[in-house]
């Protein structure tokens, strides 16, 4: 009788990869199709209009870049945590909570310059993120507190905390639930191509010098070795506790940036769809790139086309914005399906021939 | 601020209703954990008991044919969990997250298709209050003014307990989440009981979502859940992976959420988004505490959660 059974693969060559990739991606595509189908709309003509608004036209590739911006940040953010196998859940919170910060700088603080008011921005974005992560970083390191709920449960408070300010005494003049806009020395400088602003560079900067930390100092061997081996890190004499909370801090202040970006750089206030969720997104912007900040900034392109595409396709072909939501979660899904064709080998035995097998691999 | 005792039991009667979802699913999340299996997607099974209860009760006119569909989704939609964790072995994090990302959007989008969100609720559960119990002073209104589902739910908490610590079944489910190996060698099928697990925890999933949208706040909106699922969770590490202490838990976590109901009805000077962060601060409050203890005495996780079971591996 034959029987299948699976064993660990060593290396999986780089064809494998693609196909298995390839693979993924179209199952998903197809479990979105269906839904888009389900819907009185031919899939194929849905997906065609997704790709040509998110990257045929100049303004459609602007708009891609925008949405890029906060998930690069928030990605990088993810995937700092995850180094050290953290997961921060609450990019989203931190993002928020940025957003609000950056804002009360601006609204509440009149007549600075351009510099000044960048740099208290900035600054005032990434010390509420950092606090936001730092938190649950706080009670990951000392009582071992799992860091997925608190920062999940973090994003609640961010959400509840930015909407008494914006539906109270941040509420702009014209009475509805946005703020006032800032002082023109607050927005952050466009490009000159759509609404792309220069939080671009930022984004693009952070990736860089997130990259050569984890790739080329101490410290970014320091936070690999505590991810994929506490013991040993423990051995080694690593500051375990310290680098936890110093990684869910960092991570937090990087999302808290991205919420900045995106109030002073694409409306210049608070908007509405700053619950854009781009802090969920990027939890699987990050696992797709497998944490590596230059894959982030690839991913969260493709990802910032994939949300642009919705808007796109939402408008033109009322196709839900639901929709996004299941194909995200069906990408992220088939993709870890997947992972068990690289990580093991399926073969057919004869049964009653396991043992020797195993005896085979391991002698 | 007036009339102490009798705010107190109003909250209490709110702890005992706003409770029972949390518990519902952190019962199934306990079942499940306790086989090994850590399932992040609470949050979306809810999402989805919640929207195909309702809908289903509005289409049958019968909140049975609600609670049954409820189950019958998050029985069917845990099990793509289960496919991706035990038999792709895939990491359970990312698969859980995958569950809510997915639950998020599919609710959403049958509930904007069946236009869920203008329709009033049909039917709801209604009190039932216990003849004799009820008049009780003081702890009889609060205790046993309920509906059906929460004296069901508080009832499910013995039977889970049962089930666990008092049948073979439970010593199966519990060997495979302490020590996959020992139980396969034992002759257990330690995939048939990590799905079995899965599953259950699905249903009671879907349950605690359908308790939210035929009776807790009969209707349906987006997002509706708003985190529940996630504080099930931490319910389930704050009651060390225990029914009885779950249930504890839950009374305490459902205080959180009446506090924050009836302070808003009663009418504070405190703003209302300040009223609404109670139940998530309460809860990293709560968990900090519990794992400030925990950490001195030993953690009740099971030993292998989390960890996909590979029978050639060697341990």
């Amino acid at each position: 009788m034959i029987a299948l059974a699976i064993e660990k693969r060593l290396h999986a060559s780089r064809a494998l990869r693609a196909a298995v990739t390839l693979g993924s991606l179209s199952l998903a595509l197809f479990l979105g199709g269906a839904v888009i189908a389900a819907v009185g709309v031919n899939p194929c003509g849905a997906y065609a209009a997704l790709c040509r608004g998110a990257f045929g036209t100049s303004y459609g590739l602007s708009e891609t870049v925008v949405k890029a911006i906060p998930l690069l940040f928030c990605g990088l953010s993810v995937s700092l945590a995850l180094r050290m196998r953290l997961w921060n859940i609450g990019a989203e919170g931190q993002y928020v909570v940025g957003a609000l910060a950056a804002s009360l700088v601006a609204l509440v603080i009149p007549g600075l310059g351009r510099v000044s008011y960048f740099a208290l921005m900035l600054l005032a974005s990434f010390a509420a993120g950092a606090l936001w992560g730092g938190i649950p970083g706080a009670l990951r390191a000392r009582l071992n507190v799992s860091e997925i709920i608190t920062t999940l449960l973090m994003n609640w408070v961010a959400i509840y905390l930015i909407q008494f300010f914006v539906y109270g005494p941040l509420r702009g003049a014209d009475g509805f639930p946005f703020t006032s806009p800032f002082p023109p020395p607050a927005c952050l400088m466009r490009v000159g191509w759509g609404r792309v602003h220069a939080g671009a560079f930022l984004a693009a900067g952070a990736a860089v010098v997130l990259q050569l930390l984890l790739a080329k100092t101490v410290w970014g061997f320091e936070v690999k070795v505590i991810g994929d081996s506490p013991e040993c890190a423990r051995y080694a004499g690593m500051a375990i506790r310290k680098n936890i909370f110093l990684v869910m801090t960092l991570a937090g202040g990087l999302s808290g940036i991205s919420g900045f970006c995106q109030v002073a750089g694409v409306e210049c206030r608070i908007p509405r769809e700053v619950f854009a969720q781009y802090g969920y997104t990027a939890i699987v912007v990050a696992w797709l790139a497998k944490a590596r900040p230059l894959g982030v900034a690839i991913v969260a392109f493709l990802f910032g086309g994939l949300l642009t595409g919705g808007e796109m396709i939402q408008i033109e072909l009322g196709v839900p914005a639901s929709v996004i939501n299941i194909l995200t979660g069906s990408i992220l899904f088939f993709l870890l399906a997947g992972d068990l064709f690289l990580n093991y080998r399926i073969v057919a035995r004869r049964a009653g021939t396991a043992r020797a097998a195993e005896g085979h691999i391991h002698g | 601020m007036d009339n102490w005792p009798g705010f107190i039991q109003v909250v209490l009667a709110a702890a005992v209703d706003q409770g029972a979802p949390l518990l519902l699913v952190a019962l199934g999340e306990i079942i499940c954990e306790r086989a090994g299996v850590l399932n992040l997607g609470a949050e979306g099974m809810m999402l989805m008991g919640a929207v195909c209860g309702f809908a289903a009760c509005t289409a049958g006119s019968s909140l049975l044919a609600g609670v049954a569909a409820a189950m019958l989704v998050g029985g069917v939609f845990s099990l793509a969990h289960a496919l991706l964790s035990v038999t792709f072995r895939a990491n359970q994090i990312v698969s859980g997250l995958a569950l809510s990302i997915l639950g998020l959007g599919i609710s959403s989008f049958i509930g904007e298709r069946l236009n869920l969100i203008m329709q009033p609720a049909p039917l709801s559960f209604a009190a039932l209050p216990i003849p004799l119990l009820a008049q009780i002073p003081f702890f009889g209104e609060a205790l046993f003014r309920q509906n059906i589902l929460a004296y069901l739910t508080y009832a499910l908490a013995f039977a889970v307990w049962f089930m666990l610590f008092r049948t073979r079944l439970g010593l199966c489910i519990r060997a495979v989440g302490e020590s996959p190996s020992t139980a396969d060698v034992m002759g257990v099928s330690v995939a048939a009981v990590r799905y079995l697990c899965v599953a259950l925890g699905g249903i009671l999933a879907g349950l605690g979502g359908a308790y939210l949208s035929l009776s807790l706040s009969p209707g349906w909106r987006e997002q509706m859940t708003a985190g529940r699922g996630w504080v099930a969770l931490a319910l389930v590490i704050f009651g060390n992976w225990h029914p009885g202490k779950a249930t504890l838990g839950a009374l305490l976590f459902g205080a959180l959420y009446s506090l924050d109901t009836r302070l808003q009805a009663r009418g504070t000077v405190i703003p209302v988004q300040f009223l609404q962060m109670i139940p998530y601060l309460g809860t990293i409050a709560f968990l900090a505490l519990a794992q400030g203890k925990a950490s001195r005495r030993a953690v009740g996780a099971p030993e292998a959660l989390g960890r996909p079971y590979f029978r050639e591996e060697k341990e």
